[in-house]
């Protein structure tokens, strides 16, 4: 079944610190007054042209494989296949921070801004991975108050693009979830506009399946290791009420 | 010179509205374009790279500096034509095929610019073929290649081996940036440099150019 959800809460922007550090600025440092006004702007812009809408579907396990698999270009082996068998849930998400934010960030590059562009990038990726984590939260809820999963249990959002997920699996993860209803196209190469989208599956079941060790043969190219702190934060996804 | 100095101070503090009149006033005090270039806005806009490399100064700040420096250089650049004074180089930058992350390369693009590159940007998701286009048609002699997914990296080794192929190894530098990337992921493609971030890619593309 899929649905879309709420997601009214990243209407607004996220807090001070958090748009600062997305800038680099670690927390506790005093900024500029022009800074300030620049994170002012930039928190303006963004909660009056935000329009965040998410949409998620259930899939089983034989069908996400399916859609894993996407065009044979995945990078194997990858994590994904194994959290995916040892999950309680899966469902494919797909969520928008709205055409209206990214078309302001370009226009702020075009009109030699690239200040407040910046930071208002900074502020709705942020609020692009929140989204994500958000439709987690909501699929948790469903599955915890449908008895699918423990109190106990975690979800974390997988994309394509990713740790050996490669990006033309956005296709079929497109066929089946249809993320144009939301406002979410694709283009050729495969890439999502708006720009500040996010897809991919969400995995929910017991924190401990999402560990893995990053010996992927990607991961020696890669190094945001982005991956650690997000296993490190399953704690933190906690179930909503969507 | 006194004026130079202040061009060079307001710069730093990203005033796009003081350099403005600053570099006329200097245009009129007869200071050699090129020197109000070299001494006032390109001398800022290093204490600023030197400065952000050592964290004393963050991102929006650097920022506000670049747009401080493209006004000014907006003051200069007639004047800079019709002396037919040389870049210091041209640089064709994009994101690489199958990648729209465009951030970093956008503020690699103002960095160089700042810096007195000519910056040809391609834009987002840019097939390996229209790079090798692109640097033939603008005599570019470097290169830039910006990727944020893992899965779009090999697109880059595309690119090295594409410029190779087509015989532009001795003129066409390749420099590629990226959170995913690494020193080691650039030598193991054959790429002539690697930035971990927009001052470091500028410091690269120096590095790179003056070599040639």
């Amino acid at each position: 079944m899929t649905r879309t959800i709420p997601l009214e809460s990243i209407r607004l922007a996220p807090t001070r610190d958090v748009a600062l550090r997305r800038q680099g600025i670690p927390e506790g440092h005093q900024v500029s007054e022009q800074v300030e006004g620049l994170l002012e702007k930039a928190i303006d812009l963004y909660e009056s042209l935000a329009e965040p809408e998410g949409l998620i579907a259930e899939i089983s396990i034989g069908d996400f494989q399916d859609v894993f698999t996407g065009e044979g270009e995945n990078t194997l082996p990858a994590p994904l296949p194994r959290i995916v068998e040892r999950a309680d849930g899966l469902a494919l998400f797909a969520a928008t921070i709205g055409e209206p934010v990214s078309s302001r960030i370009q226009e702020l590059f075009q009109e030699n801004d690239p200040a407040t562009a910046c930071m208002l990038d900074g502020i709705a990726s942020e609020r692009a991975e929140t989204a994500a984590d958000l439709l987690a939260g909501a699929f948790l809820t469903s599955l915890v108050e449908c008895g699918a999963v423990g109190s106990g249990a975690g979800a974390l959002p997988y994309s394509p693009g990713y740790c050996g997920w490669h990006i033309t699996g956005q296709r079929k993860l497109f066929a089946f979830l249809t993320p144009e209803r939301i406002g979410i196209s694709l283009n050729k190469s495969c890439l999502m506009a708006p720009i500040k989208s996010v897809s991919g599956v969400l995995v929910a079941g017991a924190p401990e399946i999402h560990e893995f060790e990053n010996d992927f043969d990607f991961c020696f190219d890669c190094s945001s290791w982005e991956c650690r702190t997000r296993i490190a934060s399953l704690v933190q996804v906690s179930p909503t009420k969507s | 010179m006194e004026i130079l100095k202040n061009i060079a101070k307001s710069l730093m503090a990203g005033d796009d509205q003081k350099i403005v009149g600053e570099v006329k006033q200097a245009i009129e005090e007869g200071i050699p374009t090129t020197q109000i270039l070299d001494d006032g806005l390109i001398a800022g806009m290093n204490v600023v790279g030197a400065r952000f490399k050592v964290h004393e100064m963050f991102l929006p700040e650097v920022l506000l500096s670049a747009r401080a420096m493209t006004a000014g250089v907006a003051i200069l650049k007639p004047l800079l034509i019709a002396e037919e004074v040389p870049s210091r180089g041209k640089v064709v930058l994009g994101s690489v095929q199958g990648d729209l992350h465009d951030i970093g390369k956008n503020l690699v693009g103002i960095m160089l610019e700042g810096a007195g590159f000519e910056v040809v940007d391609l834009g987002i998701d840019v097939p390996p073929e229209k790079f090798i286009e692109a640097a033939i048609a603008e005599d570019a002699s470097v290169v830039g290649l910006s990727s944020l997914l893992t899965t779009t990296m090999d697109i880059m080794k595309g690119v090295v081996k594409l410029v190779g192929e087509r015989g532009l190894s001795e003129k066409v530098q390749v420099i590629v940036g990226g959170a995913p990337l690494s020193e080691e992921f650039a030598q193991s493609i054959g790429a002539d440099g690697y930035a971990y971030d927009a001052a470091n890619a500028v410091e690269k593309v120096i590095a790179l150019t003056e070599n040639d």
